[in-house]
């Protein structure tokens, strides 16, 4: 076999990521249905939550090209 | 979800994608110019904080 | 893995296609896949127009049934009050993307057209055109070049940090990404399919033991082309979602 191991980290470095999106649209959606007049409050929250775990995942893809 | 969410959602994937590819670029070239080896760490955490912080004036601050 | 055996895995290699005639790269699979969803898509949708009645036949019930989905889900629910005028451009993307992905699960077919990463691009390239074209005509060039590059209140020395990334996504990232995530999805899944496939196939031809296994691989095969399946129509919304929401954006009175 012929590659590098960085992207494999890759792939391992996405599940976390994967994972915490789900859960912050998982916990907005379900704010947003029980009570829709709070999605005022929710929305930033659930974008600060979004920002923050997708920037580990594609930092994890642009390391996994940039480290040799 | 309404579309302004769904447009709010691909936009900071791009906000966050750009600032890392700019300014990691940016540090990677001045590695290259210079010698050195630890700009473009530097380049990916201004990236990464300034990217952050376009999302917050965007999308967060009300 | 299985190298002492021989078993050569699917890579990029598989997405090459030598000319059908001639030496000419227009005259590849990929290209007259491309020209045939054209065809089939026109003909189709003039055929179930063109005998428009009260009482719809099953063609004109599916081809009006689509039609309203793009227009209502896609144009009117995104876009807004001037929705109307993106709908023909819109329609045209979706069903064209729809008909080439799926092209990857005929039979005798089997490749996705836009697992070439030039189709996908030439796409971006009329979304990319339309969406600045519409904007720059509402809002006037140096009123939308000011709203995509200057975020108010902030202090000005953070503008020299702030603008290049503005500027980048806007005009490199965005359009980029857009079509990457059409190329990378059906560029993987038909890599997947060719992997499980394959491997059944190899596993077929060897020893007793993976023999007995090979049935696992080409179960996974049949049920990931169902999966498959429903990507590519997923991937087809997506784009199409995309334009509907840069568009939106471009129009918008603030951003």
């Amino acid at each position: 076999m012929t590659g590098t191991m960085a992207i494999v980290g890759f792939g391992l470095s996405t599940i976390g990521p994967g994972i915490a999106t789900g859960l912050v649209f998982a916990a907005y959606i379900n704010g947003v249905a029980r009570q829709p007049e709070a999605r005022g409050i929710l929305q930033p929250l659930a974008f600060l939550g979004f920002a923050l775990a997708e920037a580990l995942a594609l930092l994890g893809l642009v390391l996994a090209f940039v480290l040799k | 979800m309404s579309s302004k969410d769904e447009s709010a959602m691909f936009t900071i994937i791009a906000y966050l994608l750009s600032g890392l590819l700019l300014w990691g670029g940016v540090g990677m070239f001045l590695d290259h110019l210079f010698g050195l080896h630890f700009l473009v760490v530097i380049g990916f955490l201004v990236g990464l904080v300034s990217a952050m912080y376009l999302i917050y004036l965007r999308f967060i601050r009300q | 893995m299985l190298a002492s055996g021989g078993f050569i895995s699917p890579g990029s290699g598989d997405f090459v296609f030598k000319p059908v005639f001639g030496t000419s790269i227009l005259f590849t699979k990929p290209v007259f896949q491309a020209v045939l969803a054209a065809i089939l898509v026109a003909v189709f949708f003039l055929i179930s127009s063109k005998k428009a009645a009260v009482v719809p036949s099953r063609a004109q019930f599916f081809g009006e049934s689509v039609y309203s989905f793009v227009k209502k889900d896609l144009g009117e629910d995104i876009i807004g009050h001037e929705f109307m005028k993106f709908v023909p451009f819109l329609f045209t993307l979706f069903t064209f993307i729809i008909v080439n992905n799926i092209f990857g699960i005929v039979p005798f077919m089997q490749f996705p057209t836009m697992s070439r990463f030039g189709f996908p691009v030439a796409l971006m390239i009329f979304t990319y055109v339309i969406y600045h074209y519409v904007g720059i005509r509402k809002h006037g060039l140096g009123k939308y070049l000011k709203d995509i590059a200057f975020v108010p209140g902030v202090p000005k020395w953070i503008y020299v940090i702030l603008t290049p990334l503005e500027i980048a996504t806007y005009f490199i990232i965005r359009p980029f990404t857009l079509a990457i995530r059409l190329f990378a999805n059906m560029f993987a899944g038909h890599l997947l399919l060719l992997v499980f496939i394959m491997g059944g196939d190899y596993m077929l031809h060897n020893s007793m033991v993976l023999k007995i296994m090979s049935p696992l691989s080409f179960g996974f095969g049949i049920g990931l082309t169902f999966f498959e399946f429903f990507i590519e129509c997923l991937q087809a919304y997506i784009f199409t979602l995309l334009t509907a929401l840069y568009i939106a954006g471009a129009i918008a009175d603030e951003h």
